[in-house]
């Protein structure tokens, strides 16, 4: 044996080795990486989880799969998926994984990222399920999750229903939350699921809430079919093409990581979150002959609204807003409830052929009552009316280093006037411009009459409408310990926005230096400078005018995992705002974490302690906690003072899982909190979630 | 009104880009990886980096033209030569900038030394020529150059450049001086087709610019380049073409959101290597 032959078998050892480490920690890496990317404090990242949970137990055959699969995990980018599909085709079924290190756009960090999802095997996944074996071979899954208010809240006084009945900072039900969830799956082909939840200050099996819980979400799926991929029945998800069409879940933003600027449709998936209104109920199919495929869809549920009577017209009822939220507490969020049905039927039918693919989809989305919000200078070209439709085409192609992708999309609405039947249209490319860098491009031009309810279009704003954008990103990689990422993007907005009297314009970049020099060591920092216009706070004369606000955000990290059992994760961050009206201001926030996984104990243990300490609200700062399996929290911090919380796992009895978890602020210089129906006395607020879960 | 206008369109643009009054940046290559150029070495590097031209092996020609925001008073024509002798290479170049009504033009020669592998220096002297008519006359001002480029590993440089080290008065009768520039840069190597550059430019009179830039080529006689500076933001895109491997045509643009396009080109004649 060659000397070269034994350094490659040492290589593949190692690299076989690396593996060897902690389930969860790849997934639980990757939702860390997802939840702080969003920014926002309440976002279900279920269907991220449980995707890579699936893939995990299922890993995926590299010698079957023709990419879709991959593209799911969202780890792999579409040129190292359209290099790994083209060695089979030249070369043959793949013998061992190792393989993968010949690819051009593969490194082994990559490798190291997927390996515990994928999987090289000769024989071909039998799908052909019978009814015993489901039985005998399924899980069932079973989540009980309680969650209560831990300080008085204003809206919680003990006041008479006289009082409830005339206000609306009281709430009607008691200040815990409660979840749960049973599901059933086999594999990926079967998932049956009933989920419940009330929030905080909702009733419970009274008044406005006979039937006990607040909100119940039931599901149906099926998939695996050589010509029906996928039926679901219930409450679902539907994706399509690149999210400017239609859309129903969330999707990545602006990321540090390039490849998320290309979204990967999953045209159909079970619904087993608890956002009660970014979802489709009903019945839906995803069918597949050859190259074709056809998604079908059609959705009937009610949203909460409210309506006003139009005595001009017969006293015919029409709504004036929407309400998201999903929350029943109040006299007024009661009277909202399930206030207009929202009726969708929708088709998606590609074509495909190798790595060349198309879509056109049509999508109806009406109400049973006209939907008319007030005319505002900004919102005037937003949709009103009854009916509304959206056609869209998309398309995506690998050539050898490159992949294209991008959407077109036209809207109408029923009046058939020029107004609300804009165009939007999004086209991008990634390219590996070495197997060491990647870069990124991305283009859009969403017009401001161009509607949809539900998309996720790439855009700095929050809707696939009124912007026009260029962003461009790269991923580059020095050596084993240094990489780099970055991305800058210059956008536009035509038209006024909410909070911006004027048509606006900004830009923003990151740039993120990266030393990892092995598996248990890594830091990282972060710059971020975002600009953009809104409305300024004082200024003299009738006409509002708009200035420039300016943005940075300074984050320096390390993780380290010190042994089998413990891992340290420390973070400083800073952001400073800048705008004439309103000064300089900042913000910064110092966390410290500590976790313990140790092998063979029962128990883990997150810990963290942090400091924060902001000028204002605007310049608070987010930050993922380690939270019970499914429970997410970023929340926002701000103002002054500390935060600390405890969470501890506890496996029992082989199918049980406990998880507790404590957490409190503790403000300086403050004696209330919040303000109105969430207001505390006190300058302490803590939370606490307790979750049982049982697998069988 | 015209006047006025111009007057103030020149004013707005004076005080978001660095030009004229002593240093632009040149060349269609450097303008589209966003000036990200003090690592670079072709003929060039001449209004870039005087340290970067001693890794000339075989002499270079080139001429550019540059049109900012597409307003005709706006724009440069410029030169550059570089001749590698037994020792070091000698260069010299030429720039013009403006219209009838303000003109600015530099013109100068320098030499640069490759001291080992691992490090060249360079220096240059120019002089300067601004030009007001309407009574107030034109100045004529030397200025002196510096650089220097060291190597830290085969594929990864670093350089560093100051313009008018000498800080050079414009006139006696009022402190005005032409403005200064100290660049500081890095370029890594990661293939023969990329290239990628990262700089830091500071202007005496303005916030600091970080610039990076990107040079790929999908072939071997062409290449596609894109770069993005901060301060204020200005994002660029170009080509290149090598004709017979002699003959380099180089165009592109940087824009800006504000202000719009800056078309840029530059004919290169170099010798094959």
């Amino acid at each position: 044996m060659t000397r070269a032959a034994i350094v490659i078998i040492f290589l593949l050892g190692w690299t076989f080795q690396s593996f060897a480490q902690d389930k969860s920690e790849i997934i639980q890496q990757r939702i860390e990486f997802i939840s702080e990317l969003y920014q926002s404090e309440n976002i279900d990242l279920t269907t991220f989880i449980e995707q890579l949970n699936y893939y995990y137990e299922h890993p995926i055959n590299l010698n079957y799969t023709e990419g879709n699969e991959l593209e799911e995990i969202g780890l792999l980018t579409s040129i190292q998926i359209s290099d790994l599909l083209l060695h089979r085709k030249l070369f043959g079924k793949y013998i061992t994984i190792y393989e993968l290190q010949s690819l051009s756009y593969w490194d082994l960090e990559t490798i190291e990222l997927v390996r515990p999802f994928v999987k090289v095997d000769d024989k071909l996944d039998n799908i052909h399920i019978t009814f015993k074996e489901a039985l005998e071979q399924g899980k069932f899954e079973t989540f009980l999750r309680y969650q209560p208010t831990m300080e008085h809240k204003q809206a919680y006084d003990n006041v008479p229903d006289s009082v409830k009945a005339t206000s609306n900072n009281y709430y009607y039900g008691n200040s815990d939350r409660y979840y749960s969830r049973f599901r059933y799956t086999y594999k990926t082909n079967i998932s049956v699921g009933v989920t419940a939840e009330k929030d905080a200050g909702e009733q419970f099996f009274k008044g406005a809430q006979k039937k006990g819980f607040d909100f119940y979400s039931a599901h149906v799926f099926f998939k695996g079919g050589k010509y029906i991929r996928s039926v679901a029945l219930g409450d679902y998800q539907v994706q399509i093409g690149q999210g400017v069409t239609f859309w129903s879940s969330y999707a990545f933003g602006k990321t540090s990581d390039i490849a998320t600027a290309k979204r990967t449709a999953i045209p159909l998936k079970a619904y087993t979150s608890v956002d009660e209104s970014r979802f489709m109920r009903g019945v839906a199919v995803d069918l597949a002959y050859k190259r074709f495929g056809a998604l079908l869809f059609a959705s009937s549920k009610k949203v909460d609204a409210s309506s006003v009577s139009d005595s001009l017209y017969n006293d015919l009822e029409f709504i004036s807003t929407l309400d998201l939220s999903g929350l029943h507490r109040t006299n007024r969020e009661i009277s909202k409830m399930n206030g207009l049905r929202e009726n969708i039927a929708g088709a998606n039918l590609t074509y495909h052929q190798g790595l060349f693919k198309v879509g056109l989809s049509g999508v109806y989305q009406g109400y049973d009552k006209p939907y008319l919000k007030a005319v505002k200078i900004y919102n005037q070209f937003d949709f009103r009316g009854q009916h509304h439709l959206n056609f869209g085409m998309d398309y995506s192609y690998n050539y050898k280093n490159v992949a294209i992708f991008g959407e077109v999309s036209k809207a109408y609405n029923d009046n058939l006037s020029s107004m609300n039947s804009g165009w939007a249209m999004m086209h991008g490319a990634l390219i590996s411009l070495d197997s060491r860098m990647s870069f990124g491009l991305v283009y859009r031009d969403y017009q401001r009459d161009y509607y949809s309810f539900y998309n996720a279009g790439f855009s700095e704003g929050s809707n696939t409408q009124n912007e026009r954008g260029l962003y461009a990103g790269f991923k580059m990689k020095f050596n084993t310990a240094w990489s780099m990422n970055g991305y800058v993007d210059l956008f536009k907005f035509p038209w006024l926005k909410y909070g911006v009297d004027a048509p606006s314009q900004g830009h923003e970049f990151l740039i993120q230096p990266i030393y990892k020099p092995n598996k248990i060591f890594e830091i990282y920092f972060r710059f971020r400078q975002q600009v953009r216009e809104n409305n300024a706070s004082n200024y003299a004369g009738a006409v509002t005018p708009i200035e420039p606000n300016l943005q940075r955000n300074y984050r320096f990290n390390l993780s380290y995992v010190i042994n089998e059992a413990f891992t340290f994760k420390s973070r400083f961050e800073m952001v400073t705002i800048q705008s004439d009206s309103k000064g300089f201001q900042k913000g910064m926030i110092f966390t410290q974490d500590l976790l313990w996984k140790p092998k063979s104990s029962p128990i883990d243990l997150a810990l963290r302690y942090a400091l924060f300490d902001t000028d204002s609200y605007d310049t608070r700062l987010y930050s993922f906690e380690n939270n019970a399996l499914y429970v997410f929290a970023v929340p926002a911090y701000y103002y002054q003072g500390s935060r600390a919380y405890i969470l501890v796992r506890y496996s029992f009895l082989r199918h049980c899982d406990l998880w507790v978890r404590y957490g409190v602020f503790l403000y300086n210089n403050r004696s209330v909190i919040s303000s109105g129906a969430e207001q505390i006395n006190g300058s302490r607020k803590s939370d606490l979630v307790v979750q049982l879960r049982i697998t069988f | 009104m015209k006047i006025r206008l111009l007057v103030s369109i020149v004013g707005l643009v004076s005080s978001s880009f660095v030009f004229g009054q002593g240093w632009q940046p040149v060349g269609s290559r450097s303008r589209s990886m966003a000036d990200a150029s003090v690592t670079l070495t072709d003929v060039w590097s001449y209004h870039h980096n005087p340290a970067a031209l001693a890794k000339m092996e075989k002499w270079g020609i080139g001429i550019a033209y540059e049109n900012r925001f597409l307003l005709k008073e706006l724009q440069s024509q410029s030169f550059s030569v570089a001749v590698p002798l037994k020792k070091g290479v000698i260069s010299a170049g030429m720039q013009s900038f403006g219209y009838t009504q303000f003109r600015s033009m530099k013109v100068g020669m320098g030499y640069s030394l490759k001291l080992s592998e691992l490090f060249c220096l360079g220096v240059q002297m120019n002089m300067h020529q601004l030009r007001l008519p309407q009574g107030y006359g034109v100045s004529w001002n030397a200025t002196g150059e510096a650089g220097l480029l060291a190597q830290i590993t085969p594929v990864w440089n670093v350089g560093f450049a100051v313009v008018n080290f000498t800080r050079t008065k414009l006139s006696d009768y009022q402190e005005d001086r032409l403005t200064t520039v100290m660049r500081l840069g890095t370029s890594y190597r990661f293939s023969k087709k990329l290239l990628v550059a990262g700089e830091a430019e500071k202007n005496i009179d303005y916030p600091i610019r970080a610039k990076a830039g990107i040079e790929y080529l999908p072939a071997d006689k062409f290449a596609i380049r894109t770069g993005f500076a901060t301060s204020p933001i200005e994002m660029n895109v170009g080509f290149g073409y090598a004709f017979n491997n002699q003959f380099l045509l180089d165009f592109g643009t940087a824009y800006n959101q504000k202000l719009g396009w800056s078309p840029n080109v530059s004919f290169t004649y170099q010798l094959k290597k």
